[in-house]
């Protein structure tokens, strides 16, 4: 199996919500796969994470 | 002269493939007709009128579902010419990894995807449809094609206790940013609100107060889509979740622009403040020059002003 392919991913990601939903623990088995295939993956830089706030809404100051 | 900065929502489409029960397009509640669609030359016109008057530090491409638009790829061609960070929020039924591939090289920079919870019935429930699988599917395809992915969970009565599964479920694919927008009874949520439930505000401060925990130990963020009002002295110990205040009011920097081309001061509202067909464009100019510089000090916290008229929250004086 190539635990690096997104459908296995996405496999593993749904059993893991669903023992999340469960109030389970993920599978190891599945806990592997994942990160097996994150770290494929590049990182999003922060930068461009911080333009993802919800457009409707201003920032409450502190 | 200098433009304006403005953020824009841009309801690109009234039709949707999902009958979300918290939907708040305002004319789902069957009160009001949804704005009417121009044909693609005309919204591309009312488009330019107003991006050539402001600038719009990111806009969020919205709908019904964005994806459903004929012309989304000469939107998102004329936002590409002025430059604007595109958020496109979608329910992700549609993406695929070549539609996410071309999305990414026509402008999105951020994708926003609903997961109301980790456990299927109760997504699907909340969706009015069979599409959790489709979100599953979508975040990876995502992640995988390096876009940057936000999932947005909206807590109701029903499932507001679920976003704590939520954080550690995509805390495992890697995502790291999260919104979470507590249910605004409007649009096809008025019709819906007493069986999905209005989450409480304690209920809503027990849950970020436990998510703002755990987005510590898994190195999350969590921004607040709608005002929720943090109980005195207690602002602070929300290190990972970004408070959020209604921008509405006299010289506001967020705008609504709908099908129809008309502006609007708020998404959940469909109250006009005029139509670019008719320049709302110089009104909005207007207003907006030398109003926010003055905003911007004085603002704080505004709450929602639609629950505080349904007496959903209670506002201290």
């Amino acid at each position: 199996m190539n635990d690096k392919n997104p459908a296995f991913a996405k496999e593993a990601f749904a059993r893991l919500c669903a023992s999340e939903a469960e109030g389970c623990p993920p599978s190891q088995a599945d806990t592997n796969i994942l990160a097996a295939w994150k770290s494929t993956i590049r990182s999003i830089p922060k930068i461009v994470r911080l333009l993802t706030r919800n457009c409707m809404y201003d920032k409450a100051d502190d | 002269m200098t433009k304006p900065t403005i953020e824009l929502w841009l309801e690109l489409e009234t039709r949707c493939n999902l009958h979300c029960k918290f939907c708040f397009n305002y004319w789902k509640d069957g009160s009001a007709s949804p704005p009417r669609r121009l044909q693609s030359r005309e919204f591309l016109l009312c488009l330019e009128r107003l991006l050539k008057v402001v600038s719009c530090s990111k806009v969020t491409v919205s709908g019904g579902e964005p994806l459903l638009r004929e012309n989304l790829d000469e939107v998102l061609a004329l936002l590409r010419t002025y430059g604007t960070p595109v958020i496109l929020t979608t329910n992700g039924v549609l993406l695929n990894p070549l539609k996410i591939d071309w999305l990414m090289r026509a402008g999105v920079q951020t994708f926003q995807l609903p997961l109301h919870s980790a456990d299927s019935a109760t997504h699907n429930f909340l969706s009015g449809g069979d599409c959790w699988k489709n979100t599953i599917s979508a975040l990876i395809d995502l992640i995988e094609a390096g876009a940057n992915t936000v999932p947005v969970f909206v807590a109701t009565g029903l499932n507001v206790s679920h976003f704590l599964g939520v954080l550690r479920a995509c805390s495992a694919i890697g995502i790291k940013t999260f919104i979470f927008n507590r249910f605004i009874p409007t649009g096809l949520g008025t019709i819906y609100k007493n069986s999905i439930g209005v989450p409480t505000e304690p209920m809503v401060w027990k849950v970020l107060r436990e998510a703002n925990i755990l987005a510590e130990q898994l190195d999350l963020e969590i921004q607040l889509g709608t005002p929720v009002s943090v109980p005195n002295g207690e602002r602070n110990a929300f290190t990972r979740i970004g408070l959020a205040s209604c921008p509405v009011g006299h010289g506001q920097r967020r705008w609504t622009m709908d099908t129809a081309g008309n502006l609007r001061r708020c998404n959940q509202s469909g109250v006009q403040f005029g139509s670019l067909l008719e320049g709302a464009e110089e009104a909005l100019l207007r207003e907006v020059v030398g109003a926010y510089s003055q905003r911007s000090h004085t603002q704080g916290m505004n709450h929602c002003g639609i629950l505080a008229q349904q007496g959903l929250i209670q506002i201290s004086t």
